[in-house]
């Protein structure tokens, strides 16, 4: 292991694939928990993001429903809040009415006694709820995660050294991704991860160049996992020395600039990445997932990744998204662009159809392409809005 | 209307400038939104700003009766036989409709008449004439003047901002130019084209030229523009404040009119009409429009107060109804209620009306209020008359105007919301539109734009 915070536990924080809990969390929710980690497990060693049975209409939708019963069960407050809005017993999952993801900041939703709560993150300015995720089984988010992260990351079984621009799972245990790196450092393929990332300090530009620089004279791909806004501050600070990955080298990206005075298009965040660490754009995958969703979706497999410009996100068979009408919450028009609404079953110890403020486009083939995150137009004033007067009111009220 | 503005190659938008025609028009122009705007690059700027500058003699030889006689008329002319022109113009690019946009033109217009002026006039200054010349005031040899040149800077789209802004400058005899905000162009363009027609000696004093606010390719523009100023009265949210106070140099002097909240203090007999009314105007974009009501009651006379506040916002949608809707907007309101809902469900003592359509009002704590605009209504519940001092203390540092109706409230709440910050105490009904002479963010709104000279 390398330097950081990553001697002592395993960082994924979890029991290794394969090993049952010794309790079960959650205990009106056992039975379905148990039936979808089951699942999810025998998909580990196959799926390699093909054709899957959960992309079937009515076997997704089964599973829809009894997870929904059983929220219902365990959560008397968001049965209420299910029934309030008119939908007792649904006969799809469609419709269920979607929480917002909002509901997370005011509301802790999932277990009590969870194994672990991730947090989301605040902006720079603070004074921001920040939302809470209490999670019943670490275990069920490793499986859902895995599949993903192995088809996109490592889809050709080859080693790797592993570089981290995302804190390691000990530093903040909190963050979902933090924990989802720790994951894909346990796996085979990984021969070597260094967490050089710190909340406190930023990127650890220095052991950054040296890691690397030891790299390029090795011949195992490295597989680099940051932020954007991480990436962005490496890239700069090597931007004068810049280094030749061994072929076959990877990164994953994710999130954006939300809140940082730095922001960079994709385009050439990707173009300097290419010209800084010698990752060709085929070699760069873009994650998106949400502290509130325990499933991710990417938009590409690291080696074959398509063109910036063309790229859609996939999230595994076991969740759906649609795109909905930001007024009426109607489904909108395909083609059109509308905030986007996931189902996702590993969510079933929580709330599995969360409402994001996310933009978004279901596209033809499959897959939707992601537009950001729904901004304020223009028509303001000079009355205060959220933001400003949480921010004026901080510690005062 | 006269010739200048819009008058060029192109014509297929509103004009996005106006300055005399004696001056070179521009030649190209670019769309912008709804508008025609001037290709100009900081060379324009300066040029023009010089031109605006070297009027300052003639507008210092006027007598500021005179001036305020002049400007005075051109605002009449736009209530008198303008509205139906300016009106769907002023609704397309603010999104409002167009009974709301036409209810606020003449709310802003009302106070750019001939009385309302002379009534800021006397009201800021003992005796006016003191911006002519030097004057006896308190035993004093005093002469207030305007800054030579004053750049007005609008980021928002609430219409009558630049206009109301560039009035107060001319009669403290600065020239001007407004940058206004996206959603307030016409009525800057249209009320100088009419002081044009009506005093063109006037109108060469000011002029008006938009650039979209914060973008890149225009920020050459603003910062020229900051370096040729003598004054920036800027309008709009924080960011835009302390980005200009951190961009102007430090001899430009700078008056800000940051973002604000408009609260109301109720109680059972408070009417809900006139809240939804107050908070309907400028589809609640203005910080003169309550956004917040602490309302002196039991959770239970709260609620129900609340939804009579709800039917009252859904009758005045029908009068007045909103703008188009801002997709964010509905966004996050969709995100509100079900969060809320949310923690109803669980037990809390929140509750929260409509959200989907014209109006939303929310009954919950004051740690939750998020004001967000749309006419969406936060009603805190003060179970005593501490709980809403407590209230007007935690909002003091971004209190506006405070509407309050109850007899028995009133001389209280005005000691208390002065103390805690507010500037304006007032009934309900006047919270929309302030008179001219109000005391703006607290602040004299003449004698701000002055520097005074003492001869002994």
């Amino acid at each position: 292991m390398g330097a950081g915070p990553s001697e002592g536990p395993e960082p994924g924080g979890a029991e290794p694939p394969g090993q049952r809990p010794p309790t079960l969390a959650v205990k009106p929710l056992s039975p379905i928990l148990d039936a979808l980690e089951a699942e999810l497990r025998d998909r580990a060693a196959t799926w390699t993001g093909g054709s899957d049975p959960f992309e079937e209409d009515d076997v997704f939708n089964d599973w829809a429903l009894r997870i929904h019963e059983a929220q219902c069960q365990a959560y008397p407050a968001l049965a209420r809040f299910w029934e309030g809005r008119g939908s007792p017993r649904p006969g799809h999952w469609t419709e269920i009415p979607p929480v917002p993801a909002q509901a997370f900041k005011s509301t802790p939703l999932g277990p009590d006694g969870p194994e672990a709560v991730f947090r989301t993150s605040g902006t720079t300015r603070g004074g921001e709820k920040r939302g809470e995720h209490r999670i019943g089984r670490l275990s069920l988010y490793r499986a859902a995660a895995r599949l993903s992260y192995r088809a996109a990351l490592l889809p050709g079984g080859a080693s790797v050294r592993l570089l981290s621009l995302v804190p390691h799972p000990e530093e903040d245990p909190h963050s979902s991704l933090a924990r989802m790196v720790g994951f894909i450092a346990l796996e085979d393929e990984v021969e070597e991860a260094v967490w050089y990332f710190r909340s406190t300090a930023g990127v650890l530009v220095e052991e950054c160049r040296a890691w690397l620089a030891e790299a390029c004279e090795d011949r195992t791909p490295v597989l680099i996992l940051s932020t954007a806004f991480a990436l962005a501050q490496l890239l700069e600070a090597m931007a004068t020395r810049p280094v030749g990955l061994p072929a076959g080298s990877s990164l994953m990206e994710t999130g954006g600039f939300k809140g940082h005075a730095v922001a960079l298009g994709r385009d050439e965040l990707y173009d300097r990445v290419w010209r800084t660490l010698d990752i060709g754009e085929p070699y760069i995958v873009g994650e998106y997932g949400m502290t509130e969703l325990l499933s991710q979706a990417y938009d590409g497999q690291a080696g074959s990744a398509g063109p910036v410009g063309e790229r859609r996100h996939h999230f595994p068979p076991w969740v759906r998204t649609r795109v909905l009408d930001p007024v009426s919450l109607e489904p909108a028009d395909p083609g059109t662009r509308g905030v986007l609404a996931h189902f996702d079953l590993a969510n079933a110890a929580s709330v599995s159809h969360v409402l994001t403020e996310d933009l978004g486009v279901l596209e033809d083939g499959g897959g939707f392409r992601l537009l950001g995150r729904a901004e304020g137009s223009e028509m303001r004033g000079c009355s205060l809005m959220a933001e400003s007067f949480i921010r004026s009111l901080e510690g005062r009220r | 209307m006269g010739t200048a503005g819009g008058s060029g190659k192109r014509a297929r938008g509103a004009a996005g400038w106006w300055w005399s025609p004696d001056r070179d028009p521009p030649e190209t122009f670019e769309a912008v939104g709804l508008l025609d705007v001037p290709r100009v690059g900081p060379a324009d700027v300066t040029r023009l700003m010089a031109r605006l500058r070297g009027s300052g003699g003639t507008l210092r030889t006027r007598a500021v009766r005179d001036i305020a006689e002049t400007l005075g008329r051109t605002g009449e002319r736009i209530l008198d036989s303008e509205l139906d022109d300016l009106c769907p113009q002023v609704a397309a690019e603010a999104s409002l409709s167009e009974a709301m946009a036409r209810r606020v033109v003449v709310g802003m217009a009302g106070g750019w008449t001939r009385s309302a002026l002379s009534r800021l006039l006397e009201s800021e200054f003992p005796d006016p004439g003191v911006l002519d010349g030097f004057r006896q005031v308190g035993g004093r040899m005093l002469h207030a003047r305007g800054l030579g040149l004053t750049l007005h800077l609008g980021a928002g789209s609430v219409p009558g901002v630049g206009t109301t802004s560039l009035i107060r400058a001319l009669l403290v005899k600065s020239p001007s130019l407004v940058k206004p905000g996206s959603g307030d162009v016409t009525l800057v363009v249209g009320f100088l084209r009419l002081l044009w027609e009506e005093d063109p000696e006037l109108a060469a004093c000011a002029a008006a030229l938009y650039w979209r606010g914060g973008a890149e390719e225009s920020r050459l523009l603003e910062d020229r523009a900051f370096q040729e100023a003598d004054q920036v009265v800027v309008y709009g949210g924080w960011e835009v404040t302390e980005r200009v106070r951190k961009s102007v140099p430090a001899h430009v002097r700078v008056v800000s009119h940051g973002p604000r909240v408009g609260v109301v203090v109720a109680g059972r007999d408070t009417s809900p009409e006139a809240v939804a009314d107050a908070a309907a105007v400028f589809d609640q974009r203005g910080c003169v429009s309550p956004q917040v009501v602490l309302f002196l009651g039991t959770m239970e006379a709260t609620a129900a107060w609340a939804r009579r506040l709800h039917g009252a916002l859904s009758d005045v949608a029908v009068e007045y109804p909103p703008g188009p809707v801002d997709p964010a907007l509905a966004s996050r309101l969709h995100q509100l209620r079900g969060a809320l809902e949310l923690r109803a469900a669980g037990g809390e003592e929140v509750l929260v009306l409509g959200g989907g359509g014209s109006s939303t009002v929310v009954v919950a704590g004051l740690v939750d209020v998020e004001p967000l605009g749309g006419r969406t209504v936060w009603i805190v519940p003060c179970r005593d008359r501490s709980a809403l001092d407590r209230g007007l203390e935690a909002m003091g540092p971004v209190l506006q105007s405070v509407g309050v109706d109850e007899p028995a409230l009133r001389e209280i709440v005005a000691v208390r919301a002065a103390a805690a910050g507010a500037s304006r105490i007032v009934p309900v009904r006047e919270l929309a539109f302030p008179p001219a002479e109000w005391l703006h963010d607290g602040s004299r709104p003449l004698v701000e734009l002055t520097r005074w000279a003492e001869w002994r």
